[in-house]
C-alpha cells in the first residue's frame, strides 16, 4: 500500500503536466476533447493523491520506521489518532496534504462546473493542474519526498513532539490548509477570465462563494491556532506575532479586502484591475504562507527544517506567477477600465476603498516585519529583527481605524450619502460609544487605548443593531410582512450583506477581547503544600488558591507526570479546583507544561506550574519534593475571542448557505457531443 | 507480484481514463450554455439589487429623497435596458431554438438572493410607465398621490419624471 | 471628476500614515541580530551598544543554569556556536520555555540588552532543543 502510494506520486506528476498542457492547448485551439481529458486528469490526480496520502497513513499505522518520515514523527506507543495526523505533522507529509486538498477542491470545482461556466473551464483546469504539478515536482525533486527510505529499519521511531499531541493538532492545520488551498479556485477563474478576455463580473459571481469558503476556513484556522496556543503554550497568550502566524494572517487580510472590494465591482463596475491584483496577491500569499512554514527561511517556532533548495524553488514559482499575473493584467488593461467613477467622498464605495487600503496597509506592515531580517541584511549586511512590540505598535492604530470603518461602512449608502442623514444616523451610536467610555472611566477603567477600543466597539455594535432594526422595519413596510418574518427574510434574501454584519459582530467581540488584555494580572510565587497565592481580579474580587500538593499518576505514552492540585476560592467562597502539570514524554528530553484554566465569561483564571524544585523526586511521589513555583494569571475577556470566533463562523455560514435555485442547471450532461457536431457548430 | 499488478492496474486505469476523451473524440463544451446567467442578466440583477438596496437605504434614512430619485431612475433605466436587450436576445434565441425554455431570464442559474426579482421588474416597469402603481399591492393610484389607496403603503420614491442621468 | 482629487489625498494619507507607522515602529523596536562574537566586537568599538536592543543566538553552556530560590530569576551562560571561548552570562526574570535545559545541546536566542556590567539582561528566551528537529539517518541509527 505504501509503495503504491509512492508510485502514485510518480504517476500523478506526468498526468498533472499532461492535464495542464491539455487544458491550455485545448482552450487555445478550442479542442473540447483535450479539455475533457484535462478535466479527467484533475480527477485522476485527486485519486492518485488519495492513494499517496493513504500510503503515508498506512506507513504510520503499521509502524514502518524504515521510512524516514515515519521514523521522525511517530513511535510505537503513539495513539492512533496522532498517527493519522502524522500526515501533516512534518514538512514532507504536509506538502502531500496540501496537494491533496488542492486536488480535492480542483475536483470539486470541475465537478460543480461540469455543465456551466464552460467558457472558463479550459484555462481553470490548466491553472489548477499547473499548481498541483508544481507541488508534485517539489515533493519528488526537492529532498522532501515523504516516502524516502532509510538504509535500515530502526526499532522504534522518535515519536511526535509532545506539543503536537493535542486534539487541536488534528483540527488547526487542516483548517488553515483548507483555507489556503480553496483560494486557488478563485485565482484560477481570475486567470481564466484574463486569458479568455471575458472580463465582466461573471468570474466574480462564479467564485464569490469559493472566496467566502476560503475566508471562512482561514478565519477559523487562525482562531483555532490562537486557542491552541492559549491552551498549550503555557504562558497565557494566544498570539506570538511569529512569522508563520503572521504569514497565515496575510492572505486572510487581503481576502477580507477582496470580499469588500468585489462588491464595488459588482455594484458599480469599478476597481477591476484592483480586484484582479488582489486575487493574485492573496493567492501568492497563501503560497508564501505554505512556503514560510516549510522552508525555514525565517526563524519561527513553527518552522520544521532548513532546506534552501525548496526555498529557491518556491521563490522561483512565486516570482513566475507574480510576473505572469502582472503581464496578463497589463495585456488586458484596456478591457479592465472602470465603468463608473466614485461620485462622492461620502459613499459606501469610498468607505470600502479605505477599508481596502487599510487592510492592505496592515498586510504590508506585517509583511515588512516578517521580511525585515532579510531586508536589513540585504541593504546593510547586518541582520536586524523586529518583534511583537513592532507589530503591536503598528497594528494598534490600523486596527482601530478598521474598527471605526466597520461602523461607518454600513451607514453610508452606495454612491452618495447625504451629510445631514449621516449626522442623524451617527448621533445615537456616537452617544452610546461616549456613554460606554464615560461609564467605564467612572468605574475605574483608565487605560486610554482600551477605552478607545471599547468606545468604538460600542459604536459599531449600536450601528449594526440599528441597521438590523431599520432593515426589518423597512422590509416590513415594503413587503407588508410581520416583523419576525421580515427579519427572517431580510437576512435570508440578502445573506451576504446581513451575514457580513453578523461577522462584524464577531470581529468587534474579538477586538474587545484584545483590549481586555490590557487589564491582565499575574502573580508568581513559590509554595509548599498548604500555602496560598492571592490574586486580585480587575473586576474587584479576589481569588485565593491553596496548594494541595503534587501527585504523580502514570498515563498513556507518558513516562512521568507531576500534577499540582490547587483549590480555588473567590472572595473566600470555595469555587472549585485547578490542576497544572509537568509531563515528561518517552523519547523527549524536554518536559511539557500543562496549564489549568478556569474559564468564565469575563475573565479566565490561568494556572501555570512554572517549576518543581525537585522534579525527579516529584515523579517518585516523594513527600519532601513538593515545593513548586506557580504563576497565576487573570486574563480579562479572553473568552470573547472564542465566542466572537463562533459568531464569525455563524455569519460566514449564513453568507455561504446556497440560495434556492442556484443549482438548477447542474444536472445537464457534461459533454458537448461528439466532435462532428461541435465542429459544425464552431 | 501483487504490487506490480496493482501498480499496472492503477496506471493503466488512470491513463485510460485521462486519454479516453481524446481517443473517443468526446468533446467538452467550451461555450456558455443558453440558460446560464448572461452578462446582460448579471447587469440586470446588479441593477435590481441596487434598486432594492437603495430603497432600504432611503427608508432607513441614509440617502436624501432627491438623491434617491436620481439613483432610482438611473438604476431602473439600467435594469430596463438590460431587460430589453435580454428580450431581444431571447427572441433571437427562441427563433433559432424553439425547444428552449420559454423564459430564459427566469431559468437562470445565477444568484437568486432575492426570490422576487421578477416581481420587482414588474414593479419597476409599471412604476416608470405609469408612475403611481403601489409597490406593495399593485393598486393603481391617481397621479401625485403619496399613499396607496389600496393598502395604505407609502408611494414615495417612485421615479416619474427624472430622466436618464450620466454619472459625472 | 472633482472628488478624485480628494481620493488621491485620502490614498496618499493612508500610505503616509502606514509609512510613518512602519518607520517609527522599526526605529524604536528593532533589534540587531548578532552572534556572541559579533556582539563582543560591536560593544568593544562602540559602548552605546549597551543601550540598544539585541537578539543574540548561541548555545547554553552545560551546567551553567542556576535558578534563584523562591524567585523567578534565572542565570545561565551562553557560548558562541563557533568560538567556544566567547561567552557571556544571561539574567532572565520570567518562565523559561520547556525546551530549555543545560544538560543537552540547547541552542538559544536571547533578546534584551547587554548591560555595562557584562550581564545580558534578557526579556525573551527562545530555546531550540536538538531533539525537536528532524534527525538524519545517522542520528536515527544511534
Amino acid at each position: 500500500m505504501t509503495i503504491l502510494g509512492e508510485l502514485a506520486l510518480w504517476i500523478a506528476l506526468p498526468i498533472g503536466i499532461w492535464g495542464a498542457v491539455a487544458g491550455f492547448v485545448g482552450g487555445r485551439k478550442e479542442r473540447g476533447d483535450l479539455v475533457l481529458s484535462a478535466e479527467h486528469s484533475v480527477y485522476a490526480v485527486f485519486f492518485l493523491l488519495i492513494l499517496a496520502s493513504a500510503g503515508i497513513i498506512t506507513a504510520f499505522l503499521t509502524d514502518r520506521f524504515d521510512y524516514w518520515y515515519v521514523a521522525n514523527y511517530s513511535n510505537r506507543e503513539l495513539a492512533t489518532f496522532y498517527k493519522v495526523s502524522g500526515l501533516w505533522a512534518g514538512q514532507r507529509g504536509s506538502l502531500v496534504f496540501w496537494a491533496l486538498l488542492l486536488s480535492l477542491f480542483s475536483a470539486a470545482a470541475v465537478f460543480t462546473n461540469r455543465a456551466k461556466n464552460r467558457e472558463f473551464m479550459a484555462y481553470v483546469v490548466g491553472v489548477l493542474l499547473t499548481i498541483s504539478s508544481f507541488f508534485l515536482v517539489v515533493l519528488l525533486f526537492a529532498d522532501v519526498n515523504p516516502f524516502e527510505r532509510l538504509p535500515f529499519a530502526p526499532a522504534d521511531g522518535r515519536g511526535l513532539n509532545p506539543q503536537l499531541q493535542n486534539y487541536w493538532m488534528t483540527i488547526h492545520p487542516p483548517t488553515l490548509y483548507l483555507g489556503f488551498t480553496a483560494f486557488t479556485i478563485p485565482f484560477a477563474f481570475a486567470v481564466s477570465a484574463l486569458l479568455t478576455g471575458k472580463l465582466d463580473s461573471r468570474w466574480i459571481v462564479i467564485t464569490r462563494r469559493w472566496i467566502l469558503l476560503s475566508w471562512f476556513f482561514l478565519a477559523n484556522g487562525i482562531v483555532f491556532g490562537m486557542r491552541w496556543a492559549y491552551e498549550m503554550l503555557g504562558w497565557g497568550g494566544y498570539w506570538f506575532w511569529d512569522p508563520v502566524e503572521n504569514a497565515s494572517l496575510l492572505p486572510w487580510l487581503t481576502a477580507t479586502a477582496f470580499l469588500h472590494s468585489i462588491q464595488i465591482q459588482e455594484n458599480r463596475g469599478m476597481l477591476k484591475v484592483w480586484n484582479m491584483g488582489l486575487v493574485a496577491l492573496t493567492f501568492l500569499l497563501t503560497i508564501f504562507a505554505t512556503f514560510l512554514t516549510r522552508s525555514g527561511l525565517i526563524e519561527s517556532v513553527h518552522t520544521f527544517a532548513e532546506n534552501t533548495r525548496i526555498a529557491f524553488i518556491f521563490l522561483g514559482f512565486m516570482g513566475t506567477i507574480a510576473g505572469a499575473c502582472v503581464l496578463l493584467i497589463a495585456w488586458r488593461y484596456p478591457q479592465l477600465k472602470s465603468e463608473n467613477q466614485i461620485q462622492s467622498f461620502l459613499s459606501r464605495e469610498s468607505a470600502f476603498l479605505f477599508n481596502n487600503l487599510i487592510l492592505l496597509g496592515a498586510a504590508f506592515t506585517i509583511m515588512w516585519g516578517v521580511l525585515f531580517p532579510l531586508i536589513s541584511e540585504g541593504f546593510t549586511g547586518q541582520q536586524m529583527t523586529v518583534g511583537p512590540p513592532f507589530f503591536e505598535r503598528v497594528n494598534l492604530p490600523i486596527g482601530l481605524a478598521l474598527l471605526a470603518l466597520m461602523g461607518i461602512g454600513p451607514v453610508i449608502a452606495w454612491r452618495r450619502a447625504s451629510r445631514r442623514n449621516l449626522v442623524k444616523n451617527f448621533a445615537m451610536p456616537i452617544v452610546v460609544g461616549v456613554l460606554v467610555v464615560g461609564g467605564l472611566y467612572v468605574r475605574g477603567v483608565h487605560h486610554g487605548m482600551a477605552l478607545v477600543t471599547f468606545g468604538l466597539s460600542a459604536f459599531v455594535m449600536t450601528i449594526i443593531i440599528v441597521e438590523f432594526v431599520k432593515g426589518t422595519k423597512a422590509r416590513a413596510s415594503i413587503e407588508g410582512e410581520g416583523h419576525l418574518l421580515a427579519f427572517f427574510h431580510l437576512v435570508s434574501r440578502n445573506r451576504r450583506r446581513w451575514g457580513g454584519y453578523i461577522v462584524h459582530v464577531g470581529v468587534v467581540m474579538i477586538f474587545t477581547a484584545f483590549a481586555g488584555a490590557a487589564f491582565d494580572r499575574e502573580v508568581v510565587q513559590t509554595l509548599d503544600p498548604g500555602e496560598t497565592i492571592s490574586i486580585e481580579s480587575p473586576f474587584g474580587h479576589e481569588y485565593t488558591l491553596t496548594y494541595q500538593g503534587l501527585s504523580s499518576p502514570r498515563g498513556e505514552n507518558l513516562v512521568r507526570q507531576a500534577v499540582a492540585l490547587m483549590t480555588v476560592e473567590k472572595n473566600g467562597r470555595p469555587i472549585g479546583s485547578l490542576t497544572a502539570e509537568k509531563r515528561l514524554y518517552v523519547k523527549w528530553e524536554a518536559p511539557l507544561t500543562i496549564v489549568g484554566i478556569r474559564q468564565t465569561l469575563m475573565e479566565d483564571l490561568y494556572l501555570i506550574l512554572e517549576n518543581v524544585n525537585d522534579l525527579s523526586g516529584a515523579f517518585e511521589n516523594e513527600a519532601q519534593a513538593q515545593r513548586a513555583t506557580f504563576e497565576v494569571q487573570v486574563n480579562v475577556l479572553v473568552e470573547w475571542i472564542w465566542y466572537g470566533g463562533f459568531i464569525v463562523t455563524l455569519g460566514s455560514i449564513i453568507g455561504l448557505w446556497p440560495s434556492r435555485g442556484s443549482t438548477t442547471t447542474a444536472s445537464r450532461p457534461q459533454t458537448g457531443g461528439k466532435r462532428p457536431a461541435l465542429a459544425a457548430r464552431s | 507480484m501483487g504490487l506490480i499488478v496493482g501498480v499496472t492496474l492503477v496506471s493503466a486505469g488512470v491513463i485510460l481514463f485521462v486519454m479516453l476523451p481524446v481517443l473517443r473524440g468526446d468533446w467538452a463544451s467550451l461555450e456558455r450554455s443558453d440558460d446560464e446567467v448572461t452578462e446582460v442578466d448579471a447587469r440586470k440583477q446588479a441593477a435590481l439589487r441596487g434598486l432594492r438596496d437603495a430603497e432600504y437605504d432611503y427608508r432607513s434614512g441614509k440617502i436624501d429623497q432627491a438623491d434617491y430619485q436620481i439613483l432610482k431612475s438611473d438604476l431602473a433605466r439600467k435594469a430596463l435596458e438590460a431587460m430589453q436587450e435580454e428580450a431581444a436576445a431571447g427572441n433571437a434565441a427562441n427563433d433559432g431554438a424553439p425547444a428552449d425554455q420559454a423564459e430564459p431570464a427566469n431559468g437562470g442559474a445565477g444568484d437568486r438572493a432575492s426570490e422576487n426579482l421578477e416581481a420587482e421588474i414588474a414593479r419597476v416597469r409599471k412604476g416608470i410607465a405609469q408612475g403611481r402603481t403601489c409597490s406593495g399591492c399593485g393598486h393603481l393610484n391617481v397621479k401625485k398621490s403619496r399613499f396607496c389607496t389600496g393598502c395604505g403603503g407609502s408611494l414615495d420614491g417612485m421615479a416619474t419624471t427624472a430622466g436618464p442621468r450620466e454619472s459625472v | 471628476m472633482k472628488d478624485n482629487g480628494k481620493f488621491f489625498v485620502g490614498l496618499g494619507g493612508v500610505a503616509l500614515v502606514v509609512t510613518y507607522l512602519i518607520w517609527t515602529g522599526v526605529s524604536e523596536t528593532m533589534m540587531y541580530y548578532l552572534t556572541p562574537v559579533e556582539m563582543m566586537a560591536r560593544v568593544a568599538e562602540d559602548p552605546t551598544f549597551h543601550e540598544v536592543g539585541l537578539k543574540v543566538s548561541g548555545r547554553v553552556e552545560p551546567g551553567s543554569w542556576t535558578r534563584a530560590e523562591d524567585e523567578l530569576l534565572h542565570h545561565f551562560t551562553v557560548v558562541d556556536l563557533e568560538d567556544k571561548s566567547v561567552r557571556f552570562p544571561v539574567e532572565f526574570r520570567d518562565m523559561l520555555p520547556d525546551t530549555f535545559n543545560d544538560t543537552d545541546v540547547v541552542d538559544v536566542v536571547v533578546e534584551g540588552r547587554f548591560r555595562e556590567d557584562g550581564v545580558f539582561e534578557a526579556t525573551v528566551v527562545l530555546a531550540k532543543c536538538g531533539s525537536r528537529y528532524e534527525a538524519t539517518a545517522e542520528e536515527l541509527l544511534s
